[in-house]
């Protein structure tokens, strides 16, 4: 019955549970029910009617505000919404939200056009509505076309380029980073990585294997190349592996289950030849890719030797640790480094996926 | 007037991609105006272009500048296909056509004209079709040549304001009356060219000719407006209608005013600043030589009046560079005359001023001149000197004075970089007194003085606005208490003096051993110990009458202050003061007894006079005063009278001894003598002499050119000098002093009694000499009466009048001033500025329709007020054959208005305030409406005094008599012939809700009661106006927002037939939404409603009318009458009874929430005429009571009735129509918080149930703001429109204000506050500027105390709950910015926008469509006003918003204005 029905006020009103459902996804209607169900009606005696009007309102002013909100560089010096800066700043961090369990079916995916249709999937898997994961996704989309190409510190290219807050820069930061390097991150086997535990593991990545000098030729989204190759030279302990074996079990023996500790005693050669392997591939990036399926297949041999996760903890600590004692890298500073950068990242990305 | 326009176009950005394969545009700017077009360079592929173009220059004519907007006009190059058009720019120029305000002055001293006016920022590019299409910025500025052709068909530099007030910061001096223009013009929408156009074309057609014809109407208004004399216009409203293929017709109409900016005044007070430091070197050079001179003048005392005639005639011709500038030098002048009795007298009392220290320097040297001269002594000699000293210091003071001010001002909005500009001036003058103080005496105490100045002096500013504060609340205490407080103001004064009075005691021991002032301080110190044991018990009794009468004094001049603005109001407790410490000597007692018994005389003489006197003090000063001015008079009837005899003798004794001195003191003695006799005799004597006296003054001045600046000298003299015999020097000095003080004071707080006895005084000491041979014709004595009430009348008006606005204390210090400079024409001419927004009756008699558009007026201009009167016509249109004659939509407007005015006529009423028209289009059928509301206009006061000042100089030489009488003896008539009005206004101001008519000579029924507060006047029952409330307004209880909407359906029928139904339809109409009204109105408990506003719209099937005000307790009409439930049907006994129950809770109810304190007795005194409690009774002809019963016949009324108990807004909202919300007690608005629109379209059926809608648009507003609460919902205003046979759309806007406890939250507010307006104001404006505002404010708080004042002062401010920083552009419809001050008025600005789609569904279908439109009509809006250089635009208003659905269009007009 009504046509037209709208509310125009020179400061756009906000209201941040509105919003909040119009991020989600809400449609109009179903905001309506969310709200009368919380007591909005009862409070304010208003009826259902006047909500909805209210809800359309805010609803219209949002679509309006999506524009900018697309370009948050925009959004600040536009002129068609006297907007005060903190709210600004809310509405931006609002929009740019995500759901980490939409994120992490985002991952991994390439960003077409093609993937965004095929959202609704993502959907349905993660119970968010179509509207939410397309917004996501765009705006994934969005971070990533922005800042792939930037030079400079990824996280702060995020933050000053749409005002994102610390952490949700930063999260951005490693979608960005994940899809740069294109990590295989879909197979079954990793599946059950969180988005958190990708974070975690990006996080470690980027600070130790990428390029430390930040300047315009380098890129944040880039591993160090040198550091890669360097890790070639880790061959060496290959050849070594009687000593490191030895020296793992000695430092091991009072600290593991025996099972375990038998376990190890067997497939030490099995398990470090996996890992050295990794290392001394990783320059390829094809292997670079699939980093995190041979971590999983490493993973893989400890957990069907039911390693706990303490144990296996004590183990990489013992097996960096011993490597460091072999007099080859014990003599080379630049292969002792490498080798600790990369266990450090390594250790890290396989407890957190252990 | 020929004009020169430079545009610039800098750069683009966020342009549309125009180029779909490159993703970019080619951008060109085109640039027009007139005929004249440019063509920037192309900017190939870019989406944010620079352009950086040089100027592009436009030589037009002023009126074609006026006409034509700036039209710039992005395109987008193809090298293939035609250009592309990308979006336009409309720039109205009219802003920059004004005068910068205060620029010309200030090229005078600031020597700065680099601040042109310009338009400069980011402008949004406009697209019918796409709205807004990326940005331009552009910077234009206008050169004007100034041409005085008479000729001219341009109006340059009137000032339109949307607003239906005198805008802040003005005042309007004349009010010249109604203007209006009509223009009619083919509409391209409906031209034949429109059928081979693109839709972009002729919307932008339209668009181009809607500001074309926005710009001509202006223009014509605003040469019809000059033509009156007026320089601008106020309540201007522009209207169009359109009327399909018969065209466009632009209405416009406002009221021609006479603006005078209350900067302006203050501006040429910086001026003269300047003027007087130099005045004030020339001086101090010639200072020695001066005393030199005065001590020669001294031996030859004849000789030495002559020159020192001479001397002032230089005085007083330095200070006449341009009125203005005199009236700022008088101003200084009497201000620093009071400065100077402070610091004479006082010495360190001053302290509290600091630079009163310095003033205290100067002045002991000063006084020690006069004091060595003393011991020569001749008795007349020391007026010499001290007149001398005076004149000197009172430049150097006015500097001071204004230093202290603009301090002062300053301080209060913690501005530290202008105080310590301040400072440093200050420091410059005090180094300039210093020199000369150097050359008399070393001051070795002189250094840390200052320095002690300096660091008190921020100590004290901050501390005045507290004691102030302290003082005006304590005002408003009761009477008893007023004594005790304000001796406790002056202790605390003294107290933070007294360190520093030490410090000046031993700098005047240093200087020299001067036992007068010795024995000043002493008795200083003794006074402060003696106001302290006044405080424990009043200790009048041991000082015996000298103390008595001081504290009637004290008590006089404190009410003075009070009445006078806080801010100045520590400038005034010194002299306050000043008498308290004067006593020393005895003879002071006498001077101020002389001073006091005049008015005591007055008093005791003619009591009833008196009494009158006082009450109407009352009524002016509002309520707080009353009881101040009560006890200070029952203080000074008391010991006055005992007094009286004693000093009237003194004064004759010493009158006698001065005979033979003075010629004009002769005359003043004869004056007083015959003053006393008279006093003796009838008071009102006096009255009649002072007029006569004001001839004569003139006559003498005219006469002898000695005499104009001896009536000057001696004025102030006469009385102090016929004491100088019994006493010494100092307290000649003093004496002069006090008077000069008290004159001023009486000046320029009119509101005192002394207002109206001080000039008297004045005058008839002048002229006593004429006065002692004429009075005694017997034709004065005959008249006695009628003259006496007659120019008390005129001056209580013009109290009133003046009260709220800063400039009459200023005006009014002038004229006292001036009048004691002796120029004749000045003093006219002055008057002419005081008498403030008055009207010419002649003139406004003359004028075709006494309308104005205004619905806000300055206390005490509004008499009365009769009631709305509305007239209506409907009309068939035709097309216009001659489109430059648009006779026959003249003709109709005219009918309305000539209609309109003989309504008024018949209700006695001389003019129509808050004047509109409106109008409604469908088809060819045009409904017009005007309303307004009949009022009495008060000019008759102004205008008479004014007339009798203008015969007396007229008529100088003949005795005006008889032309006095012949006057007065008319405007009596004009004061009698409305009932009681002469009574009534006298007692009290609930005469403005009196009856203007006599009930029994109107030929509406009314019934009428007897006013409750004053029991005289005969009062409506109910008050219905179009104005805002007036302020002062007796009400209690809150306002609320009142409607009633009526729909009534048409028969389908076509031209005549239903021309003829629509005209026959509408009284019923009115009438049935009157009655609606006035049932809700006393359902509400209320009676009166203001902020009226009629709203009729036709459509094809139905015509609509709304009513909307708000409902107002006015406690000087009777309350209203419960409605009573009438039925026919008895069987629905118990049902009726139920209801009735209901709707008595619900009155009960709203009552309390109104806060309405209903005495019983209110409802006693309503009139007997009428039992209308009796339900039986029940007679439809008369017109109110059937508004009192309500008929339940059947279940339609029923709902009528259900749905006039309910609605009521929800907690925390406050919901009027008008710009502030009466009775806002507990509540002040503190922030702008929210501009509105709600748009609002339903299909609506054949119930026809409009209120329903109603009602969903109000709580669906209430609902959307309910984060704001609390709040308030200011300037509702409705607009119904019925686009389609079935739909109906509504449109509200509004204005949430926030709410806050007041709370006094000194500084810490005020810098937030300060901030808001550094952000655009760039602190060029002058510190003086700043001050007049304040001032005005200041001033006006005292009478809103508890109303949210227009004018509040940032130091009351706290910003509202959700704390945020203002930002951005405030838009608000009011006519001011709460929570802000206006600086600045930039112009007015139109709009136009058509938007027009063809894909409504991807903009989210009609709702979104309409919101990201009007988004971006507010978004340009805020875009203009920012490039203008404002922050905030006022009186924004949405006229018209046409929407056609079905051709997915859409059209908003809009007019608005900063």
């Amino acid at each position: 019955m009504t046509e037209v029905d709208v509310f125009i006020s020179n400061y756009p009103l906000v209201d941040p549970e509105i919003f909040q459902l119009w991020v989600e996804g809400h449609t109009a209607s179903e905001a309506v029910a969310v709200l009368n169900d919380k007591g909005l009606g009862i409070e304010t005696g208003a009826t259902l009617e006047l909500i909805a009007s209210d809800v359309l309102d805010h609803y219209r002013t949002y679509s309006l505000l999506e524009k900018l909100l697309s370009n948050p560089n925009k959004l600040q010096e536009q002129l068609a919404f006297q907007i005060d800066p903190q709210t600004r700043l809310w509405l931006i961090e609002k929009y740019y939200e995500f759901d980490d369990e939409v994120i992490r079916e985002l991952l991994g995916k390439k960003l077409s056009s093609k993937n965004r249709k095929d959202l609704d999937e993502v959907a349905e898997k993660t119970g968010k509505s179509l509207k939410s994961c397309r917004r996501q996704f765009d705006n994934v989309k969005r971070v990533f076309k922005t800042v792939e190409e930037m030079p400079g510190s990824i996280i702060e290219n995020i933050k000053s380029l749409f005002y994102l807050p610390d952490e949700l820069a930063k999260k951005y930061a490693c979608i960005v980073f994940l899809a740069c390097i294109r990590f295989e991150t879909s197979k079954k086997k990793l599946q059950y990585l969180s988005f958190n535990s990708w974070k975690k593991c990006c996080e470690a990545i980027m600070e130790q294997w990428t390029y430390k000098i930040t300047g315009p030729e380098y890129y944040d989204t880039e591993m160090d190349k040198e550091f890669l190759l360097e890790l070639r030279e880790l061959k060496i302990l290959l050849d070594r592996e009687k000593d490191h074996k030895h020296l793992v079990c000695l430092y091991l023996k009072p600290k593991l289950l025996q099972k375990n500790f038998i376990d190890l005693d067997c497939n030490f050669r099995l398990y470090t030849r996996a890992i050295l392997t990794l290392a001394t591939a990783l320059h390829r990036s094809r292997d670079m890719k699939n980093l995190f399926i041979d971590l999983a297949q490493i993973l893989d041999y400890f957990k069907q030797n039911n390693w706990s996760i303490h144990d296996f903890e004590l183990f990489l600590q013992a097996y960096n640790q011993c490597a460091v004692e072999i007099d080859v890298i014990r003599t080379d500073a630049t292969l002792k480094s490498s080798w600790e950068k990369f266990m450090r990242v390594l250790s890290r990305c396989l407890l957190v996926m252990y | 007037m020929p004009g020169k326009v430079k545009v610039k176009i800098s750069s683009g950005k966020n342009l549309p991609v125009m180029d779909r394969s490159s993703d970019t545009t080619d951008a060109y700017v085109e640039i027009k105006l007139g005929s004249t077009t440019y063509k920037t360079d192309v900017c190939r592929k870019s989406l944010h272009p620079q352009w950086n173009t040089d100027w592009y220059r436009f030589e037009v004519d002023d009126s074609e500048l006026q006409d034509e907007p700036l039209q710039i006009r992005l395109m987008d190059h193809d090298t293939y296909s035609a250009n592309d058009a990308i979006g336009k720019v409309y720039l109205n120029l009219n802003p920059l056509l004004l005068p910068v305000d205060g620029q010309l002055v200030k090229h005078g001293f600031n020597g700065d004209n680099t601040t042109h006016h310009e338009i400069s920022g980011w402008i949004p590019v406009y697209d019918t079709m796409h709205g807004i299409r990326g940005e331009v910025n552009v910077t234009v500025k206008v050169e004007l040549f100034s041409d005085f052709n008479r000729f001219r068909q341009s109006s340059c530099g009137v000032q339109f304001f949307y607003s239906p007030t005198v805008p802040q910061g003005y005042y309007a001096k004349l009010i010249h009356g109604f203007v209006e223009e009509l223009i009619v013009n083919d509409d391209p929408e409906y031209q034949w060219i429109d059928k081979i156009r693109t839709p972009r074309a002729s919307n932008e057609a339209r668009q181009t000719l809607f500001f074309k014809l926005s710009g001509e109407l202006q223009r014509k208004i605003g040469v019809k407006a000059l033509n009156l004399g007026g320089n601008a216009v106020i309540g201007y409203r522009q209207n169009y209608d359109l009327e399909g293929e018969s065209g466009i017709v632009a209405r416009g109409i406002g009221t021609a005013v006479t603006l005078v900016k209350t900067a302006n005044v203050s501006l040429p007070l910086n001026s003269v600043f300047d003027d007087a430091k130099e005045e004030l070197k020339n001086l101090k050079y010639s200072q020695n030589s001066l005393s030199k001179k005065m001590t020669v003048l001294k031996s030859k005392l004849g000789e030495s009046i002559g020159e020192e005639i001479d001397e002032d005639v230089k005085m007083s011709k330095k200070k006449k560079p341009g009125e203005s500038s005199v009236m700022a030098e008088l101003l200084a002048r009497s201000v620093i005359q009071a400065h100077n009795s402070l610091s004479c007298i006082l010495e360190v009392q001053s302290s509290s001023h600091d630079e009163n220290e310095n003033d205290d320097d100067e002045d002991t040297l000063e006084k020690l001149e006069p004091i060595a001269n003393l011991l020569s002594k001749t008795v007349s000699e020391p007026n010499l000197p001290s007149e001398a000293s005076e004149s000197d210091s009172s430049s150097s003071c006015s500097d001071f004075e204004y230093d202290d001010e603009t301090l002062e001002y300053t301080n209060s909005n913690v501005d530290l970089e202008t105080i310590s500009n301040i400072v440093k001036d200050v420091e410059m003058i005090q180094k300039k007194n210093k020199v000369p103080l150097l050359k008399q005496v070393s001051l070795p105490a002189l250094g840390p003085n200052r320095t002690d100045s300096l660091d008190s002096f921020s100590e004290n500013v901050f501390k005045f606005p507290e004691v102030t504060n302290k003082n005006l609340s304590i005002f408003t205490t009761c009477s008893e208490d007023n004594l005790l407080s304000q001796e406790n103001n002056f202790l605390s004064d003294n107290y933070y003096v007294e360190d520093i009075n030490t410090n000046t005691t031993s700098d005047n021991n240093f200087q020299k051993p001067n036992l007068e002032q010795t024995i000043e301080q002493e008795k200083n110190e003794e006074l402060v110990h003696g106001i302290s044991e006044v405080i424990k018990e009043v200790e009048i009794k041991e000082k015996g009458l000298i103390k008595t009468a001081m504290q009637a004094m004290l008590l006089e001049k404190v009410s003075i202050i009070g009445t006078y603005t806080p801010p100045t109001s520590p400038v005034y407790k010194p002299k306050v003061e000043s008498p308290d410490i004067k006593p020393q000597v005895t003879a002071e007692t006498a001077i101020k007894l002389t001073d006091t018994p005049k008015t005591k005389i007055a008093k005791s003489a003619s009591s009833v006079s008196f009494s009158d006197y006082l009450k109407r003090n009352e009524t002016v000063l509002g309520a707080p005063f009353t009881s101040l001015s009560l006890s200070s008079e029952v203080i000074k009837r008391q010991k006055s009278q005992p007094c009286l005899s004693d000093n009237v003798k003194s004064c004759e004794s010493s009158l006698n001894e001065h005979k033979s001195r003075f010629r004009f003191l002769r005359r003043n003695r004869k004056t007083s003598e015959g003053d006393t006799k008279e006093h003796k005799s009838i008071i009102s004597r006096i009255f009649r002499s002072r007029s006569e006296k004001a001839l004569v003054v003139e006559k003498e001045c005219k006469e002898a050119t000695e005499s104009k600046t001896n009536p000057d000298t001696s004025l102030p003299t006469p009385s102090s000098s016929v004491l100088t015999d019994t006493n010494n020097t100092p307290c000649n000095l003093s004496n002069n002093t006090p008077d000069n003080i008290k004159i001023d004071q009486g000046y320029n707080c009119s509101k005192n009694k002394h207002a109206c006895i001080t000039p008297d005084r004045h005058n008839t000491s002048a002229s006593g000499d004429q006065n002692g041979t004429r009075v005694g014709s017997p034709e004065h004595h005959k008249m006695d009466h009628s003259p006496a009430r007659l120019s008390s009348t005129p001056c209580i008006h013009r109290r009133s009048s003046d009260s709220d606005l800063s400039i009459t204390p200023k005006g009014n210090s002038l004229t006292g001033s001036d009048r004691s400079g002796g120029n004749p024409s000045g003093h006219f001419m002055r008057n002419n500025v005081v008498l403030r927004s008055q009207i010419h009756q002649e003139n406004f008699d003359m004028l075709e329709y006494p309308f104005l558009t205004m619905t806000k007026f300055s206390p005490g201009f509004v008499a009365q007020i009769g009631g709305v009167v509305s007239a209506r016509s409907v009309k068939k249109l035709e097309i216009i054959s001659n489109a430059d004659e648009p006779e026959s939509r003249d003709t109709w407007w005219s009918e309305l208005r000539m209609e309109i005015r003989s309504h008024a006529r018949s209700l006695n009423c001389n003019a129509v305030l808050g004047y509109s028209e409106s109008s409604s289009l469908c088809d060819d059928i045009c409904v017009l409406s005007a309303c307004g509301t009949a009022a009495l206009i008060d000019f008759h006061c102004t205008e008479e005094s004014d007339e009798l000042r203008q015969n007396t100089v007229k008529d100088i030489m003949s005795v005006s008599l008889e032309r006095d009488r012949t006057i007065t003896n008319s405007n009596n008539k004009i004061f009698d012939s409305p009932e009681h009005t002469v009574n009534n206004q006298v007692i009290s101001n609930c005469t403005i809700t009196h009856l203007p008519y006599d009930s029994n000579n109107v030929p509406i029924k009314t019934t009428a009661a007897k006013c409750v507060l004053c029991h005289k006047g005969k009062v409506p029952e109910i008050l219905i106006a179009t104005i805002e409330p007036p302020e002062g307004i007796p009400s209690t209880g809150k306002g609320c927002f009142i409607d009633s909407y009526i729909c009534r359906p048409l028969k389908d029928a076509k031209g005549e037939s239903i021309a003829k139904e629509i005209s026959d339809g509408l009284p019923f109409l009115e009438y049935e939404l009157h009655r609606l009204l006035i049932n809700k109105l006393k359902i509400k408990g209320m009676n009166a409603i203001f902020g009226l506003k009629f709203r009729m719209s036709i459509g094809e099937r139905m015509i609509i009318g709304i009513a909307t005000g708000t409902a107002v307790f006015l406690s000087s009409l009777p309350s209203p009458v419960l409605p009573t439930l009438v039925s026919d049907q008895m069987t629905d006994d118990k049902k009726l009874a139920h209801i009735q129950k209901r709707l008595n809770d619900t009155v009960k109810k709203n009552k309390e929430i109104y806060q309405i304190k209903d005495d019983a007795q209110n409802g006693k005194v309503l009139s007997e005429d009428e039992s209308e409690d009796e339900p039986t009774s029940l007679d439809l002809s008369t017109g109110n009571k059937d508004c009192c019963v309500l008929e339940v016949d059947d279940p339609e009324d029923e709902e009528v009735l259900r749905l006039l108990m309910e609605e009521r807004p929800p907690e925390g909202f406050h919901v009027v129509n008008t710009e502030i919300v009466p009775g806002l007690d507990d509540l002040e608005i503190i922030k702008n918080l929210q501009m509105f629109t709600q748009i609002y379209r339903v299909k609506f059926h054949q119930s026809y149930n409009i209120s329903n809608h109603f009602q969903r648009l109000l709580q669906s507003v209430y609902f959307k703001l309910r984060r704001m609460v609390p709040c308030a919902l200011c300037n509702l205003q409705f607009r119904v429109d019925l686009p389609e046979t079935d739909e109906v759309q509504l449109c509200v806007f509004g204005m949430a204000l926030g709410l806050g406890k007041p709370q006094k939250k000194g500084k810490a507010i005020l810098t937030s506050k300060r901030n808001d307006e550094d952000l655009i104001f760039k602190l060029d404006e002058d510190p003086i500027l700043e001050n007049t505002t304040v001032l005005n404010q200041n001033r006006s708080l005292k009478y809103k105390q508890r109303s949210p004042s227009k004018y509040r002062p940032q130091s009351m401010k706290q910003r509202h709950v959700p704390h945020r920083d203002r930002f951005g552009v405030d838009i608000t419809p009011l006519s001011y910015v709460p929570g802000g001050v206006i600086e600045r008025y930039l112009g007015n600005l139109n709009f136009f926008f058509i938007r027009e789609t063809t894909s409504i569904r991807e903009e989210g279908g009609l709702s979104g469509f309409i919101h990201s439109f009007v988004t971006e009509v507010l978004a340009i809006v805020r875009a203009h006003v920012t490039a203008l250089g404002g922050n905030a635009m006022v009186a924004f208003f949405l006229t018209e918003i046409v929407l056609l659905h079905n051709l997915h269009k859409n059209q908003v007009s809009e007019l608005l204005k900063v």
